[in-house]
């Protein structure tokens, strides 16, 4: 056979073999994916192998929202918050410091309480300022109040007054933790989340998740540009090869799914042998009681009032006329909080009637709105609409009022605690411009405006932080060059006679410069002024 | 050629060539890591972590995290993560002790102490010590501790503090290792992680993975008898070894970055001319909160500051203990020369506000017996004997007052379960010990007469539940539980010739136990099993 022919014969044979094996790989692709292959479409794995369970290991996105922490099992990530700020604040001659615990519900009412306070200091009189810092949080519950005031008297915080509003947490949360697996009496999940994810298994898994996710990506980019990209021969082998990582990563998923199911003392607590729901309830009311008890006992250490108030809720029968708008929106017959709380609120009466035995102020809100026919709760939880809070900050300033101007007109003995206290320190004028800030001792900046109106309180400060060295800066930060303090006037202001006033606290590290003011809407500035440190 | 000639020739061949190969790879053995081949794990990355392979979180295997005061031993059935025992009808002296890991080291001793202080004066009552102390705990960890216990119901008539140099010390690791002073030892150890950190220390359980696998191969693979098998898993082995090493050193040089979330806040101190100031007033203060929990608990409260070595003047140092315990002085002497004084000063303030505080700082100033047993703090047997005698002495008047009146009426006891009736032991088991099932979730070590020597023989109880599923993940493998004890450690003491310890049982149906001591040599002293299902 002459050259030519022989070298067409092969090529043909060639090109039919190399069709036919095309014919056979598009077949066998459509046999084993259920579709035609579609070069232009990439292989995808099931959906549930992209990344590994969430909760488990984004820690990054999780922890700017709450963290675990040694004392209250989590906190919120903020440094700014002052639960999470640890300064010691001596008694100041002109403040009288309020501590708010509490769970959400207390959260939520911190700024109605301190306009309350503001209200109630401006109309009686009083010399000194109230200053409320809110150390309540979500989902908080005893020991955890008693835990975070202990934390920062020790560390020499002053308190004037201890308030503490609770008592739903205490009648909701115990449930939640039991169909979790968790110590009825432990944090929130928060903190079994949290533990869970800082565990070698977990990180091991979560490494091989992220080798496979990244063999993936590599095997996604050369198939793009691949060569031969247009047979069905190497999609089908590339689509083999993505499903079959896709479907080790799902295993490996399931492994860590697994981990999270499994006891671990650690994250879920010790075991208990009380037996059931309405056990652990009983066991509920007193960890409430004693720890109202260790409160007062914490507090009267360090020369506070300590008062305690047992907050309303909707489900308690008689304890407020619902509105439609109420029962649309905030009750369900069905609900878990409403059956809770009805089981443990005799008790927690009962407690509360020993806790006054015991010398605490303790005060029963739960029958506060039993007339009222306004709309004031907004969920179906226990949370209050502003009216709401309003009436319930007015209700407990009302009932404080004898600690208020105890507080603010006499020169209580100093307790045991108060002799590591230290000294008031003066106030150093730093701008002076819409609103005059000063720096008071080395940790403090002081915002003050006189005859300030509702636009001064309600547009929002910025608070740019530049230090002395670069290195101090956190490292989300540095490319930025500055730390980010900014702030609203509510997070810790209040108006005396017409004076507002803001105090922030400074970062520890050398400060070279800050720059401040008030953005308003639509980007621009309302005032706005810088100062060098080192000048 | 002939072929069994020719079979021959090439096997011959093939022989001394494979012979070849293996005396090359012997000598590339040695020249690469310096020792001749053997094929059992040897040196090297076999038998032995290199440096900084340990890893970055070492420390979370030797505790768990725990939401109220921190950190907690492993042992789940620990007071500190049982929670306190069940008001007993019985209404033992119940004698909490609270601190470090001094406190921690001294509980066998204690409670042999005051067992037999009960036991020589005829005391009515009986002793129960609990130990809520343990490694790097101090201030404020304690009053947290005393503060759960209490809301959980526990009762105390007593509570002993004995503290004063983790305060010191691991406040100023802390400090040097940018994690807030007052918490937790080390928390950053133990928690947050970032996302990009997640993936790295995945990367290491993956290479320890990968280590584990060649180990194993190494051990048990058909040809490990060859050197050149043995030439790769070594290089193998070392390679994965310093991949982990350096991953290692990343996270641990990446971990120093300020995160809120495992740093803590920052204080406001810039220099440790700054923050050595603050540590006595938190000390301080723990100490009158614990008072006043105490007082509120219907309890007596008795503070002792623990003796330390590197306090000028307080021991003349044996040659032992200069050889052993005085090796870190440049900066513990440092800091505890800087600190202690303020700390003296402030326990008088202590004793002004009628805080039953004891400075034992100085009681080994004239003794000359090798009596410390590392170079951080910890005492040998006869030191711990010798700080039991005197925290024993100066708790005299409290023991005498405990055991003599009933529990206090305090506002706490109005909110506590009413005792139980007496509840019947029933007998499991009657071995060395007898073993008994109080109520249904206790079991009781009894031993009549006992000298007190059998009880230095650890105690071992594995629990094998009805249910599987009720194992933690990680004992599954095992099939039980492992709740194993040691007498005093356990809360056990010694009264009138009879040894008695209490231990608690997982809530889950059980379906047998086992128990026993061991020998020191691996042994058993003695086993006995019960199978509940019966």
């Amino acid at each position: 056979m002459p050259f030519l022919k022989k070298l067409f014969y092969y090529g043909l044979l060639a090109v039919l073999t190399l069709l036919a094996i095309e014919g056979m790989a598009r077949l066998a692709y459509f046999t084993a994916f259920g579709e035609g292959y579609d070069r232009g479409a990439p292989a995808v794995a099931a959906a549930d192998s992209t990344r590994p369970l969430i909760e488990l290991t984004r820690n990054d996105a999780a922890t700017r929202l709450a963290i675990a922490h040694p004392w209250y099992g989590y906190s919120l990530g903020n440094t700014g918050y002052a639960l999470n700020t640890v300064l010691p604040s001596p008694r100041q001659g002109d403040t009288v410091t309020i501590a708010l615990l509490g769970g959400s519900v207390a959260f939520e009412n911190a700024e109605a309480l301190r306009r309350a306070l503001s209200h109630h200091f401006a109309a009686n009189n009083l010399p000194r300022r109230p200053v409320l810092l809110n150390l309540s949080t979500s989902g908080a519950r005893q020991p955890y109040q008693a835990n975070a005031a202990a934390h920062h008297l020790l560390l020499g915080r002053h308190f004037d007054i201890i308030v503490n509003l609770d008592a739903l947490n205490e009648a909701t949360f115990t449930d939640l933790n039991i169909e979790s697996g968790i110590f009825p009496q432990y944090p929130l999940r928060v903190w079994s989340i949290r533990v869970r994810s800082f565990n070698a298994a977990v990180h091991t898994l979560v490494g091989r998740i992220a080798l496979l996710r990244a063999e993936q990506d590599a095997r996604q980019r050369a198939a793009a540009d691949h060569p031969l990209r247009y047979t069905a021969l190497y999609g089908l082998i590339h689509r083999y090869q993505v499903e079959r990582a896709g479907q080790r990563i799902i295993q490996l998923n399931h492994a860590l799914a697994a981990i999270r199911a499994a006891y671990s003392l650690e994250a879920d607590g010790p075991r208990s042998d009380l037996r059931s729901a309405a056990d652990w309830q009983r066991e509920d009311a007193r960890i409430w009681y004693r720890g109202s008890l260790l409160l007062r006992e914490l507090a009267e250490l360090t020369g506070a009032e300590y008062y305690q108030f047992l907050q309303p809720n909707q489900y308690l029968p008689g304890s407020k006329p619902l509105t439609n708008e109420e029962l649309e929106c905030c009750w369900q017959l069905d609900d878990a909080y409403g059956q809770n709380y009805r089981v443990i609120h005799p008790r927690l009466v009962q407690l509360g009637a020993k806790l006054q035995q015991w010398s605490v102020h303790f005060f029963d809100l739960s029958l506060i709105f039993q007339d009222n026919r306004e709309t004031l709760y907004r969920d179906e939880c226990c949370h209050f609409n502003e009216r709401g809070n309003e009436l319930l900050a007015a209700a407990i300033v009302e009932r404080m009022a004898p600690g208020l101007r105890r507080a603010a007109l006499a020169e209580r003995p100093a307790r045991a605690l108060d002799a590591a206290a230290v000294r008031p320190e003066p106030e150093l004028l730093l701008l002076d411009a819409d609103f005059q800030v000063y720096r008071r001792g080395r940790y403090w900046l002081v915002y003050s405006k006189e005859d300030c109106a509702p636009r001064d309180r309600e547009t929002p400060f910025f608070l740019h932080i530049i230090p002395a060295n670069g290195a101090d800066l956190p490292a989300d930060r540095r490319e930025y060059g500055f730390d980010n303090w900014d702030f609203r006037f509510e997070h810790g202001g209040g108006v005396i006679n017409g004076r507002c006033v803001v105090e922030r606290r400074l970062p520890n590290y050398a400060i070279a410069s800050i720059r401040t003011g008030q953005y308003v809407e639509g980007g621009g500035k309302l005032w706005e002024g810088e100062y060098r440190f080192e000048e | 050629m002939p072929f069994p000639k020719k079979l021959l020739y090439y096997g011959l061949l093939a022989a001394l060539t494979l012979l070849a190969v293996e005396g090359m790879a012997r000598a590339a053995y040695w020249l690469a890591f310096g020792e001749g081949y053997g094929r059992e794990l040897t040196g090297g990355a076999a038998a032995v972590s290199p440096e900084g392979e340990a890893g970055w979180n070492a420390l979370a295997a030797t505790r768990i995290r725990q939401p109220f005061y921190g950190h907690t031993p492993i042992d789940p059935g620990h007071y500190l993560n049982a929670g306190p025992p069940p008001v007993s009808s019985e209404a033992p002296v119940v004698i909490g002790l609270v601190g470090g890991s001094v406190a921690h080291d001294l509980l066998p001793y204690f409670s042999r102490a005051v067992y037999r202080y009960f036991s020589d004066n005829n005391l009515a009552r009986r002793p129960a010590v609990l130990g809520l102390g343990y490694l790097s705990m101090k201030q404020p960890q304690p009053v947290m501790v005393v503060a759960e216990q209490l809301a959980r119901g526990g009762r105390f008539d007593l509570i002993v503090n004995l503290d004063g140099y983790n305060e010191i010390f691991f406040s100023g690791r802390n400090y040097r290792e940018g994690v807030f002073p007052f918490y937790p030892y080390q928390w950053s150890a133990l928690t947050g992680l970032t996302a990009a950190e997640t993936l790295r220390a995945g990367r290491i359980g993956v290479l320890r993975e990968e280590q584990a696998e060649l180990r194993r191969a190494a051990a048990a693979h058909p040809l490990r008898a060859s050197a050149v098998f043995g030439l790769f898993n070594r290089y193998g082995r070392e390679r994965v070894a310093g991949q982990i090493v350096q991953l290692n050193a990343e996270l641990t040089a990446g971990r120093a970055d300020y995160i809120w979330g495992r740093h803590g806040p920052r204080g406001q101190w810039r220099t440790e001319g700054d923050w050595y100031p603050a540590v006595a007033p938190v000390w301080y203060r723990s100490s009158l909160a614990l008072a006043e929990l105490a007082d509120l608990a219907g309890a007596e409260y008795y503070h002792f500051l623990q003796p330390n070595q590197y306090l000028p003047g307080s021991k003349p140092l044996s040659a032992a203990e200069l050889a052993c315990c005085y090796t870190d002085a440049a900066f513990r002497e440092g800091v505890y020369r800087a600190v202690y004084p303020r700390i003296a000063e402030w326990g008088e303030g202590l004793q002004q506000r009628a805080v039953n505080y004891f400075d034992l700082t100085q009681i080994f100033q004239g003794n000359r017996e090798t009596l410390y047993g590392d170079e951080c703090c910890h005492l040998n047997a006869r030191g711990n004997e010798l700080l039991a005698a005197a925290i024993v002495e100066r708790l005299e008047p409290a023991l005498v007052r405990a055991a003599a009146g009933e529990p206090a009426v305090s506002g706490l006891a109005a909110a506590r379960p009413p005792p139980p009736a007496m509840v019947a032991e029933e007998l499991l088991m009657d071995a060395e010990f007898s073993v008994y099932r109080r109520g249904g979730r206790r079991l009781v070590y009894v031993k009549e007469p006992c000298s007190g020597a059998e009880l230095e023989a650890p105690f071992f109880l594995h629990i094998t539940p009805a249910n599987r599923d009720n194992l933690p993940a990680e004992r599954r493998a095992a099939g039980f539980e492992n709740w194993d004890f040691q007498f005093e450690r356990g809360g056990g003491g010694v009264i009138n010739g009879r040894c008695r310890v209490e231990r608690p049982l997982p809530p889950y149906p059980i379906a047998s136990i086992r128990t026993g001591q061991f020998t020191p040599g691996g042994g058993t002293l003695w086993a006995a099993e019960y199978p509940f299902e019966r």
